[in-house]
């Protein structure tokens, strides 16, 4: 197989430099992604004056191997404490956490681990045959696409768990109503503020996911104390099987593409890609049913999409100098920093750069998958430390984490505040997922919606014009029916298999 | 009794009121601002789905009768307590001193009396989030009004 | 020991330790700076504002001789920022970044500062603002563009409501006689797309941020919003010579609060200009398409924040935003 570029990848492979410093950045990545609260896009921030003394390859090697180790480790404080160590982990907490308390930890971190590699190494390899094509792509989706996506991506609130999709879609529009927190971007008026200028930049997202998650899970573990005799489940440590790998193998490959797609377009980041990965895995799945209680589709479906998104998203960052997600741009100032300026004609000015850049990136891929495989037996221990200890440990961290995003104590009560109304929410039969969900997409769907209103004239028939957006809208009328239709048929045709 | 969702409902549909009212006192918008989708807009297109499907689930609660459920503990509303008074306490003491408390007040009240893991968590909390976040990564915790008073 | 035998040794010790205690404060007020300085940006990471900030750190750091973090506190055209910084005390550790955005919004009243509040230190860069639109578009100049919004409104793209290449279009609509809807964004980068997709009609954007659309040929500059033409786009006019005085820059530069000691004024000033003659931000301003022309001392810097706050107030005016005095 002729890949591109093979020959500016033997520096990158042959270079001990290079080569210690991906390493380096994986293991960092891998830290700081599963610490709530820490960012990648934080980290490489923090890194970037150091990597100033490096050369180029090099320098945004390193940053790239902790923007791809990052993405990863996001998903094993999610499986094991039921804290997404990132925003773009959280949809891995839905069925990770489950099987983590079912005493499959070590299954679960396994399967994390091989579907965000798989994911990941099948978008560097996109990127390597068409990032300039693809790049074309992100200048088809306007506002109006935007919007169609956005309510495509709200559209699986309606099928995420089916007892309840009225108390779902009742979480969703809470999610949205937070995000119209803060300072509107159409009109620029604070809304909702009471007057806390930490307010008028929004309601920040990590606060609220670490708090209905893990905080909400706190309150709920000590409603079950003296409930559960602890005991040390040994099979916590078990890897997944080679059966458990042939049953994701169809969810790992449809979420790398869905992911590689979304990483693509500027606007959206591995949050989304996540979301819609967990979805397509559960509407394809034979037994939507057991998603939210431990399905590993629900874990290799998010996570193979999340790191796939890290490919696409350095796609319209490097070919157009338009960073494809918070770490993206981040690394795009660390190109400034070192006088390149990305853009359409970086790739015919400095291949080696860009392919070093795409090896690297190839090697932190294959690289998180050995850590995360041997981290996955010492990691999956901590399911073993007895919840007196560990939970305790548990909200030292939301609380570290909370703060540390923007160094501000309101973050601090809105992970607290969001903790408790996601116990009493819980109690009634809400999910977080839909809030969460909502929460992502909120601001999209308000901007995109109000600028599509304004280029159409406030005539909302210009959308029959965006043939990008129709199929978008289109799907979602299909994605909000297709669980009802499934079930009317699964009604209708009784089914063995399922019995036995 | 009816179904607590159609209680549920009623109150979604209190706050819908609470949160429409609070709309009408956004600021006005300056006409060059405006660019004919106001402020109040997607709020109040939201409220009015969330006030909706509120309606939706008080009909379903009252053809359901009351769900029996586990009463909370008072275990829930000691952690809840502790997790609100951690809040508080972190502007007077500072984030270290703070963790520190927790990591002993939550252990106790869930009934941990080992005393060696509870030490060793009080004082290897602290340190090792310190170790990680400020001294590795750069974070800058409040000191809170205590150290600062004793500096 | 009694209780007052331990008084008697305590005291003196206490006694010591507080005159020690005073002695190092006396001290550090003399040597300055001996702790971390913090620089407070508005935007995110990634943004133009940071970008500039952390490449002049990097040389800053060493002639300061201390090290210096970039705090983020995004939101509300730097209104954060400006609360953040007014409740931090003045004594030097704590510099705001501030561009023209940040300007408008004390204008409008908005926020805790006054103008008199400000103290420049250094400018870091000068970026005009350039009109630009697609390549394959039918306005082929800046009176293309105002013939086109006298028909319909023109589709403006800006990055902030109420910033400055919000009020460079209202303002130049409004010399002009023509029509303009801005459609808000959340940033330069996305602006260049929806311009790029024929989402919008035209935007004023850095030449940092589309450069290379406009050597590339994806996007046509119709003006400079400056005095005099832009060295790496020498064939562009300026709007001054197309007849509209409409002049927007993106300005950033750093301010402390007044208030903080003039020597520590003095410290930073020279410590942030050696920082940003450095290799680090030299090759950061040429790889943004900038050169050096934008950096400047406090006196030219505080010169200029005036005569932007007035021209500032002006606009707010003009745009039927505030009332005049």
């Amino acid at each position: 197989m002729g890949l591109p570029g093979l020959e500016y990848a033997l520096p990158v492979f042959t270079d001990p430099l290079v080569i210690g410093l991906i390493i380096l950045g994986t293991v960092a990545g891998v830290v700081v992604g599963a610490l709530p609260g820490l960012s990648s896009s934080m980290a490489i921030a923090l890194l970037l004056p150091f990597s100033l003394y490096l050369d180029p390859v090099p320098a945004i090697s390193l940053l790239a191997a902790l923007y791809c180790a990052g993405t990863y480790g996001g998903s094993i404080t999610a499986i094991l404490i039921n804290a997404p160590g990132a925003p773009p982990a959280a949809a891995t907490a839905f069925d990770g956490y489950p099987m983590a308390v079912k005493g499959e930890a070590g299954r679960a971190l396994g399967i994390a681990a091989i579907a965000s590699s798989s994911g990941g190494i099948f978008s560097v390899i996109v990127l390597l045959f068409a990032a300039p094509f693809l790049a074309r792509i992100a200048y088809s989706f306007g506002p109006p696409e935007y919007f169609a996506l956005a309510i495509f991506g709200l559209s699986m609130l309606a099928s995420i768990s089916a007892e309840a999709p009225v108390k779902n879609l009742i979480g969703g529009c809470l999610g949205l109503l937070i995000a119209t927190v803060g300072v509107d971007l159409t009109t620029g008026v604070e809304r909702f503020t009471f007057g806390v200028p930490e307010l008028s930049d929004g309601i920040h997202f990590i606060p609220v996911l670490i708090g209905l998650f893990a905080v909400t899970e706190l309150l709920s573990q000590a409603q079950k104390l003296g409930q559960e005799k602890f005991g040390v489940r040994l099979s916590a440590v078990k890897l997944p099987s080679l059966d458990d790998l042939r049953r994701v193998k169809g969810t790992i490959l449809r979420s790398s593409v869905i992911g590689t797609f979304i990483g693509v377009l500027p606007a959206e980041g591995a949050t989304m890609a996540a979301m819609i990965g967990y979805n397509e895995a559960k509407r394809w799945s034979d037994e939507p049913e057991e998603f939210g209680k431990g399905a590993i589709e629900g874990v290799a479906g998010p996570e193979a999409a999340n790191n796939a998104a890290t490919g696409g998203a350095m796609v319209p960052t490097l070919a157009l100098g338009i960073p494809g997600s918070a770490t993206a741009a981040v690394i795009l100032g660390g190109l400034q920093v070192h006088g390149l300026r990305p853009g359409p004609y970086l790739f015919d000015e400095q291949p080696g750069l860009l392919y070093g850049i795409f090896f690297a990136m190839l090697l932190a891929n294959v690289l998180f998958l050995f850590v995360g495989l041997a981290g996955a037996k010492i990691f999956s221990r901590i399911s073993l430390v007895p919840p007196t200890l560990l939970w305790p440990t548990v909200f030292a961290l939301c609380f570290v984490g909370a703060y540390g995003l923007e160094q501000s104590v309101i973050d601090v009560w809105v992970m607290m505040l969001a903790g408790l109304l996601g116990f009493v929410l819980k109690r009634h039969g809400f999910a977080p997922a839909p809030i969460i969900m909502g929460l992502v997409l909120g601001g999209l769907v308000e901007s995109s919606l109000a600028q599509s209103l304004i280029i159409f004239d406030q005539q909302w028939t210009g959308f029959l014009g965006r043939p990008i957006a129709l199929v978008f809208l289109g799907l979602a009328s299909i994605s909000v029916l297709w669980a009802p239709t499934r079930a009317a048929i699964g009604r209708l045709l009784p089914r063995n298999r399922r019995t036995a | 009794m009816k179904h607590q969702d159609t209680y549920v409902g009623v109150v979604l549909l209190a706050l819908c009121a609470i949160v429409y009212w609070l709309t009408t006192g956004f600021p006005e918008v300056p006409a060059m601002l405006s660019q004919n989708v106001p402020p109040t807009f997607f709020p109040r297109l939201i409220i009015s789905l969330v006030a909706i499907l509120s309606v939706a689930l008080i009909f379903n609660g009252l053809g359901k009768s009351r769900e029996i459920r586990a009463r909370i503990k008072p275990a829930v509303l000691i952690t809840a307590s502790i997790i609100v008074l951690a809040g508080v306490l972190v502007g007077l003491l500072g984030t270290l001193l703070t963790l520190g408390l927790i990591a002993i007040a939550l252990p106790v009240a869930w009934g941990e009396r080992r005393w060696r893991p509870l030490g060793i968590l009080a004082l290897g909390l602290p340190a090792a989030i310190y170790l990680i976040f400020s001294a590795a990564l750069g974070i800058r915790f409040p000191p809170g009004l205590l150290l600062d008073w004793l500096l | 020991m009694k209780p007052s035998q331990i008084a008697a040794h305590a005291l003196p010790a206490l006694a010591g330790s507080i005159v020690w205690l005073a002695t190092t404060v006396c001290a550090a007020q003399d040597v300055f700076p001996t702790r971390p300085i913090n620089v407070v940006t508005h935007a995110s990471p990634g943004g133009g504002t940071d970008a500039t900030a952390r490449a002049m750190l990097l040389g800053a750091r060493s002639a300061l001789g201390v090290s210096m973090a970039v705090v983020p506190k995004t939101g509300g055209s730097g209104i954060v920022a400006m609360n953040y910084v007014n409740n931090r005390p003045r004594d030097g550790y704590t510099v705001m970044a501030i561009t023209p955005t940040h300007l408008f919004a004390i204008a409008r009243g908005q926020g805790p500062l006054t103008i008199d509040d400000l103290v420049g230190v250094v400018r870091a860069t000068d970026d005009p603002l350039v009109v630009m639109v697609r390549q394959d578009s039918d306005v082929k100049s800046l009176n293309d563009l105002i013939e086109l919004g006298r028909r319909r409104s023109i589709k403006w793209g800006s990055a902030q409501i109420g910033g400055i290449d919000h009020v460079a279009g209202a303002i130049l609509a409004q010399v002009a006689a023509t029509q303009l809807s801005v459609v808000p964004f959340s940033g330069g980068g996305e602006i260049v797309t929806n311009l790029m997709g024929g989402n919008i009609d035209a935007a004023a954007l850095n030449l940092t941020e589309a450069l290379g659309q406009i050597q590339r040929g994806d996007f046509r500059a119709l003006a400079v919003m400056a005095k005099e033409r832009l060295a790496l786009i020498p064939d562009v006019p300026t709007t001054v010579e197309l007849g509209y005085d409409v002049v927007y820059s993106t300005i950033r530069g750093y301010v402390v609060l007044k208030g903080v000691p003039e020597d520590r004024i003095q410290t930073l000033e020279s410590g942030m200009l050696a920082g940003m003659r450095q290799e680090a931000y030299q090759s950061y301003l040429r790889g943004s398409g900038l050169d050096s022309s934008g950096i400047a001392g406090r006196e030219v810097w505080n010169a200029q924040i005036q005569r932007l706050y007035v021209d500032a107030r002006q606009a707010m005016i003009d745009l039927g935003i505030i009332e005049e005095e």
